[in-house]
């Protein structure tokens, strides 16, 4: 068990490749889409009548024993400007000593509202809102009772570089640590006109109770496998755990997939346009 | 359960979302392409031809960027820039490059003609890949379902009228600006725009073998002739693509009439007697002129035909009804050839009066150029 999350995310890696070398999207590989690979997001929802499906590991040694958490999104572009999504995330955690054995489960169930409330101008960053809900998970690895998150979100451009803003304030039990508020910054920058980007964020959840607060640095690529497809990897820290030299590293990867439901497009027709 | 501490949080959502409604600011309103089981066929099949097109993607966006970056007289960092566009033609990018990734200045000061282009660039991608699959064996019924699509968001869309050449060459005083200044470059986009529609006159072959080799003998005369001895004017893909003009008459308008956006946009980027704002206000205006929700009201100019303006012989072949009912779009060989006094007048019919049919096919037109 001990070694289990690197190889689990090694192997999802090669496997993730492997199958998504012969697919053929474009634009993709610049959406900051929330976990892949960092956990600050950029404020674009999906394009109307776009579904995405991502899919997703996240992983890595600790003091207190390696932990691997996988994540499945189903996400669509309902309406104009606004984005639902269900997400789930199941994992197991190594108890790091040979008798503790290991805990799994499911972490959480949710599903979020992703509402973009304004494009960029020549003066204005872009703006959304974001709203999630989830679930208790199972056994003891999971969330203990229902939580909501509120975010708001930003992302300005400087020529290609994007910079995403994201502040917010999440209702949680007591059991799962309670509500907190959260506040992120990254930076994004596309490679050329490679279809691949370059990442890095820095997120912090203060607690507004008792308990320190949790801080992440974390940098990644997206790459444009194919017309459709993006892969993401990346390399994330806890800073508030790094004590006596020793860091809680993780690594990330995923793949996203966009895709249309023709079952679900009405077209009406247009009957001979005019033309002259 | 948790208890909810603050109302803070909701504030979170409801100031800006209401805040931002109130102003009526601006949305992204972006639209995923019509869904269909032929999309990215032409990518997958013709990879090489797929790919060729990125280099005026480039092109395009790429000029707007650089003239709003460095001035309306960037004589070096244009040809520095001409020299970028020349190395993807030879060495294109995988995927199409994104307009926001090759103009992100311009797109936040343009950003609805940006994305008009870019949805109509989706309905380019989306008619390749119809003619291309073979398991579409109704091409025109798939190319209108395609086009209706398309038209379904018609402040995106770009009007399906014969505008011909006449916005760019009399909509505005910065007419002809472009072309003046930078003739290298303009000559690549006019090279591109016959190599847009050449592409679809080869993709009308039948036969998946014959339909090969007529797409290569396209690239290569695009790569070695065309685009060193590019057209004199901006050529019309009814010129250039009869038999595609004539299948989706409505779809070769709609991609002059995105032609003739672009070099608008060179145009106004250019004149260096329109500030920043007033370059944002004028685009725009002409965005409104060109696009499909407008089309039922607006008049195009007349044809002025003093020095300096130019257009190609086809473009006196005026949109064109036959005895059947479909028709013949502006520039197509076989359409009614106009008077130049008709040319010069202003499209003036009137947005409800419904096409006649004609007693003469020679004279089917009948309504270009007709005044109030």
């Amino acid at each position: 068990m001990k070694h289990l999350a690197p190889r689990l995310v090694a192997g999802s890696a090669i496997a993730l490749l492997a199958h998504a070398a012969p697919l053929a999207a474009q634009e993709d590989f610049m959406s900051a889409d929330l976990e892949r690979p960092l956990l600050v997001e950029d404020a674009f929802p999906l394009k109307f009548r776009e579904w995405e499906v991502e899919l997703g590991l996240r992983g890595g040694p600790a003091e207190t024993g390696s932990g691997l958490l996988g994540i499945a999104e189903l996400k669509s572009g309902l309406f104009l400007n606004g984005e639902v999504g269900l997400e789930i995330e199941a994992g197991v955690q190594d108890s790091g000593s040979d008798v503790g054995g290991s805990l799994s489960g499911i972490e959480a169930v949710s599903a979020h509202l992703l509402y973009g409330l304004s494009r960029e101008t020549w003066g204005w960053p872009a703006f959304a809102g974001r709203v999630d809900v989830s679930s208790p998970g199972t056994s003891s690895f999971g969330r203990e009772d229902w939580g909501v998150q509120f975010k708001g979100i930003a992302t300005r451009s400087l020529g290609r570089l994007r910079l995403h803003a994201n502040g917010g304030y999440a209702l949680a039990g007591t059991d799962d640590g309670g509500d907190f508020w959260l506040v992120g910054v990254a930076l994004q920058y596309p490679i050329g006109l490679f279809s691949r980007a370059i990442l890095g964020d820095i997120y912090a959840e203060l607690p507004t109770g008792d308990g320190r607060a949790r801080v992440w640095v974390e940098f990644g690529t997206r790459w444009q496998l194919a017309n459709r497809s993006v892969l993401d990897f990346g390399i994330a820290t806890r800073l508030d755990e790094w004590e006596a030299g020793n860091a809680n590293v993780q690594l990330v990867i995923g793949i996203s997939r966009i895709f249309g439901i023709p079952g679900l497009v009405r077209v009406s027709p247009v009957s001979a346009p005019r033309i002259n | 359960m948790f208890s909810i501490k603050s109302n803070l949080a909701w504030w979170f959502l409801l100031v800006p979302a209401v805040g931002l409604s109130a102003c009526a600011v601006p949305q992204r309103d972006q639209v995923y392409r019509l869904p269909a089981g032929y999309n990215f066929e032409f990518y997958d099949t013709y990879n090489e031809a797929a790919r060729s097109f990125y280099a005026a993607h480039y092109t395009h966006f790429g000029a707007y960027e650089t003239l709003l970056d460095y001035g309306e007289d960037a004589v070096e960092e244009m040809e520095a820039f001409r020299q970028r566009a020349l190395q993807y033609v030879v060495n294109p990018p995988k995927f199409e490059p994104p307009a926001e990734i090759i103009a992100p200045n311009w797109s936040k000061m343009a950003y609805e003609t940006g994305r008009a282009m870019d949805w109509t660039h989706m309905l380019h991608s989306q008619l390749y890949d119809i003619l291309t699959d073979d398991r579409v064996t109704d091409k025109k019924a798939a190319g209108e379902r395609a086009i209706a699509y398309y038209l379904s968001y018609p402040r995106s869309a770009f009007s399906t009228r014969g505008y011909g050449h006449r916005w760019m060459e009399a909509g505005g005083p910065w007419a002809r600006t472009f072309r003046k200044k930078y003739p290298a470059i303009n000559g690549i986009l006019w090279a591109y725009h016959w190599h847009h529609a050449a592409v679809y006159e080869a993709l009308m072959e039948p036969d998946p073998d014959r339909r090969r080799q007529v797409l290569d003998r396209v690239i290569s005369v695009f790569t070695d002739s065309v685009l060193n001895d590019p057209p004199r004017v901006m050529p019309l893909t009814a010129e250039i693509a009869p038999r595609f003009s004539r299948l989706l008459p409505a779809g070769a308008q709609i991609f002059d009439n995105l032609h003739m956006m672009h070099d608008v946009v060179n145009d106004i980027m250019a004149d260096p007697s329109f500030t920043r704002a007033e370059k944002e206000a004028e685009i725009e205006r002409m965005r409104w002129n060109m696009i499909y929700a407008a089309q039922g009201a607006v008049v195009a100019p007349g044809m002025p035909m003093g020095e300096g303006h130019a257009m190609s012989p086809g473009s006196m072949r005026v949109p064109t009804r036959l005895p059947d009912g479909s028709w013949l779009p502006q520039g197509h060989p076989e359409a009614r050839l106009a008077t130049m006094q008709e040319l010069m007048r202003p499209l003036a019919e009137p947005p409800d009066v419904e096409p006649t049919e004609p007693d003469d096919p020679g004279q089917a037109d009948g309504h270009a150029g007709r005044e109030r």
